[in-house]
This record gives structure tokens, C-alpha cells and sequence, in this order.
């Protein structure tokens, strides 16, 4: 038997969506690089536009990452890596949840500092064509192209994130789902200032680092249980993983075992576990063994690499 | 109409804000300088092109110019107190102090300078009526020359 973990990732069904999403994910990341582009060009001396920049770059991070992440776990199991590179979704996850922790905590800080310094924000004209502009009618319009296709974008990948039991991809488009009520809340900023409310885009900056910090802290937590190998949890709830109770009825339907007890963790999209069998009789045959291993982990793709170990006592 | 509350709140919204200047001034800069007919300029060094051009721009707010001298500094502090309502200092647009102060768009170049760097006059942060109005009339004055 190969101490080498297997190299697939998805069944063929799922690799299909995998495809779509990581072409929604290049889609992603093309976009909100043009949203910090553009708004960095429109930022001029203005805080408000500042922050949408930042917040635009650090939007790139969560797909950048999963598309590193989705090259390397592809990568086949050495000698040198017996267990595979399953974990470089967790760690991509790590970062992208880091990165959204960190942003909500800067918005929080800078509209604190805005509103304490009593910054007025000065927002200019701009001459186009012969025209002046405010240019606060051209950040409203940098803010509905960061926000309004990432709505779209974050509906479409949430259910691909489900299917593929991939957490960065739904931490990134639930991220993105959201980003309407923040850019309309900017827009709303905007148009505070110009109706001569000089607090109104630090305010709204504040309200939307709440929202921000509560995503990102709630990712970053995920993520580092993760990372300690916690019990696997269901995607986007706190519930223990209905496969693993599953498993155990499933385990328990053979004759010769009196008892079971098991332990899994998450590697990113697949579990690891260890299934401990008190058997009947005392002693069990290696083909039943094998017969069960099979059986596990043909039940679910997610169930990548299970080692049965027949115990004394559960 | 479904939902003719809705409908009604929208328009009076709408007529209430194209009743209001948009953009304006947190401290009213412009609409005081209309009702009082008087313009606080802040001036140290100053050449006579950029007192012309203030005194074209008091002209057309049909205002009268209080003149205050001073360094640039102890200017600046009054601007950021409202205490003027413009600078005009031989800044250049590559003041470092574009943080603190809002600067109008550049309106003259000298000509005798041998690198690029146009002048520009300062406004106090945020009012952002005072400086779109400045910056239009800086673009009418180019256009006329």
C-alpha cells in the first residue's frame, strides 16, 4: 500500500465546476484589478477615494490566492510531501481572511482618525471636454463599477463554492455579494459631503468596517481552526460535518464490528481521518479491512484518506 | 401605483436637493462672501498678475477684498481657522502642503521660470462650493486669455 496520499483532488463531475469556477475567479481578479485602477486614478487628494482604492486592492488577494492555491494542490504527493499539497487551501484561506481582517480594521481606524481630526474632505472639479465636473460624479461612478459586478459575480460563485466545499471561494463571494451595500453606502457618503456634511463619508466608513471586521473575523477564526486541525465544520456554519456521523452508521453496518470511534480533519477540500474499530472477535482479517477503506472512501470524494486501525477498546 | 408613498418621498427628495447647492460648503464659505459682499484675501509676496486675477474674481462675486498680509505660514493657520477665504501666495502646485490645504487648479505659469511649475491659490479643506467656483472661474480667465 502506498504511504503516498493520492494526487485527485474532485471527482469528474465536480472538475467541471471547478473549471467554471476558476475561470469565475480569473474574472474576478482581472475585474477588481481594473476597480483599483480606476480608482486610483479618480482619487485625486481624497480620503474617501483612498479607502475605496484600498479596499479595491485588497479585493484582489482572495481570488489571487485561490488561483495560486488551485495550481498547487494539483501537484502530486512526493516522498518528500507523503500527505500531499491538500493544505495549500487552507493556508490560502489564511491569507485572504487576514487580508479582509486587516482591511475592516484600517477602514475603522481612518474614519475614526477623520472624524477626531476634524478632516473636511475636499473634493474638487475636474475639466473634461471643456466641461467641469465635480469629481465627486466621477467617484460615484468608480464606486457602482466596484461594486455592482462584484454582486454579480459573488451570486454566481457562492453556490460553486458549496458544491466544491471550497472556503476561500466562499469567503471571497460572500465578500463580493455584499460589496452593493457598501459601495451604495459610499455613494451615499459622497453625496453627504456634497451637501456640505463633511462627516457623512467617515461615518458611513466606520459603519461598513464593522460589517468588514465581523467577515473577516469570522474567516480568520475558520481558518486558523483549520489550520489546528479542528473537527471539519459545514461550510459557512458552525455545525460539525454531517459526512462524519455519516460515516460512522456506514462503519457500523459491518457485522464484525462491535464498536467504532473516529477522528477526521479538513486538508482544505478533502478530509484525513482515522477510523479506530473494536472488532467482535480478536482478531480481523487485513481483506476486511481493505473492504471497509475502500468502501469509506468510495461513499464521498471528500473522504480522501482514511486509515483504519483496529484497537482494543473505542 | 404601488407604492405611492415611496413615489412622493423621491420627488420631494429630489426637489429639496436641486434647491440645495450641490456640492457646498460645511462653513458656508461662499454663500457668506455673497451675503456680505466682502472677500478676505490673504496675500504675502504676492505678484501683481495673481492681484489681478482676485480682483477679477471679487468683481464678478461683486465683492469688496480685505486685504491681510503675512507669511505664509500664519496664513495658512488663518485659512484652516476660516478666518480667509483665499491665499494667494506664489504657491506652487507642488506645495507640499497639498495635504493640509485644498489648492485650487493651477492659473498662471511664469514664463521666466525655467521648469514647469504653475502657481496656484488656497482655499480652506473642504469647501468644496468656494473651490469648484474658483477653479471656474480660473478656467474662464485661461480661456479668455
Amino acid at each position: 500500500m502506498s504511504i503516498i496520499t493520492r494526487a485527485v483532488e474532485y471527482p469528474r463531475e465536480l472538475l467541471k465546476v471547478y473549471r467554471i469556477a476558476i475561470r469565475y475567479e480569473w474574472i474576478s481578479f482581472l475585474y477588481m484589478i481594473s476597480a483599483a485602477t480606476f480608482s486610483f486614478l479618480v482619487m485625486s487628494n481624497s480620503q474617501t477615494m483612498k479607502t475605496v482604492w484600498l479596499e479595491d486592492l485588497l479585493g484582489i488577494v482572495p481570488p489571487a490566492s485561490f488561483l495560486v492555491s488551485s495550481k498547487i494542490i494539483r501537484w502530486r504527493a512526493t516522498v518528500k510531501f507523503p500527505y500531499g499539497f491538500h493544505k495549500m487551501n487552507g493556508m490560502a484561506f489564511l491569507t485572504s481572511s487576514l487580508a479582509l481582517f486587516i482591511l475592516g480594521i484600517f477602514l475603522l481606524c481612518d474614519g475614526l482618525h477623520v472624524l477626531l481630526k476634524q478632516e473636511h474632505p475636499t473634493i474638487s472639479n475636474t475639466v473634461m471636454f471643456g466641461n467641469s465636473i465635480w469629481m465627486g460624479y466621477v467617484m460615484i461612478i468608480a464606486l457602482l463599477w466596484s461594486s455592482i459586478p462584484s454582486t454579480f459575480l459573488g451570486h454566481v460563485k457562492i453556490p460553486l463554492a458549496h458544491k466544491l466545499y471550497d472556503k476561500i471561494l466562499y469567503a471571497d463571494a460572500k465578500m463580493n455579494k455584499a460589496s452593493w451595500t457598501s459601495g451604495f453606502a459610499s455613494i451615499i457618503g459622497i453625496i453627504g459631503i456634497g451637501l456640505g456634511y463633511w462627516w457623512a463619508d467617515a461615518t458611513v466608513g466606520i459603519i461598513i468596517s464593522f460589517s468588514i471586521i465581523r467577515d473577516g473575523y469570522e474567516n480568520l477564526s475558520q481558518s486558523i481552526y483549520d489550520m489546528l486541525d479542528e473537527v471539519p465544520r459545514d461550510i459557512g456554519s458552525r455545525e460539525v460535518d454531517p459526512l462524519i456521523p455519516e460515516v460512522k452508521s456506514l462503519v457500523l453496518k459491518e457485522s464484525y464490528v462491535k464498536s467504532v470511534n473516529l477522528r477526521f480533519r479538513d486538508d482544505g477540500h478533502v478530509f484525513f481521518g482515522e477510523v479506530y474499530i473494536e472488532p467482535q472477535d480478536k482478531e480481523i482479517s487485513i481483506q476486511k479491512i481493505h473492504t471497509l477503506r475502500d468502501k469509506i472512501q468510495q461513499y464521498h470524494w471528500r473522504l480522501h484518506d482514511i486509515v483504519i486501525m483496529p484497537v482494543k477498546h473505542t | 401605483m404601488n407604492h405611492p408613498k415611496a413615489i412622493y418621498l423621491i420627488i420631494i427628495s429630489t426637489i429639496a436637493l436641486t434647491s440645495c447647492r450641490f456640492p457646498d460648503d460645511p462653513n458656508h464659505t461662499l454663500a457668506t462672501i455673497r451675503e456680505t459682499h466682502e472677500m478676505k484675501v490673504g496675500i504675502c509676496s504676492t505678484t501683481s498678475k495673481e492681484k489681478e486675477i482676485l480682483k477679477n474674481l471679487a468683481k464678478k462675486l461683486q465683492a469688496n477684498i480685505r486685504w491681510t498680509n503675512g507669511n505664509q505660514e500664519e496664513l495658512y493657520r488663518m485659512l484652516r481657522d476660516y478666518k480667509l477665504d483665499i491665499v494667494s501666495c506664489s504657491i506652487h502646485e507642488d506645495s507640499p502642503w497639498k495635504e493640509k490645504i485644498a489648492f485650487t487648479a493651477p492659473f498662471y505659469t511664469d514664463p521666466s521660470q525655467s521648469n514647469d511649475n504653475p502657481l496656484v491659490m488656497a482655499v480652506p479643506n473642504g469647501e468644496n462650493a468656494w473651490l469648484v467656483y474658483v477653479n471656474e472661474f480660473i478656467q474662464e480667465q485661461k480661456i479668455r486669455d
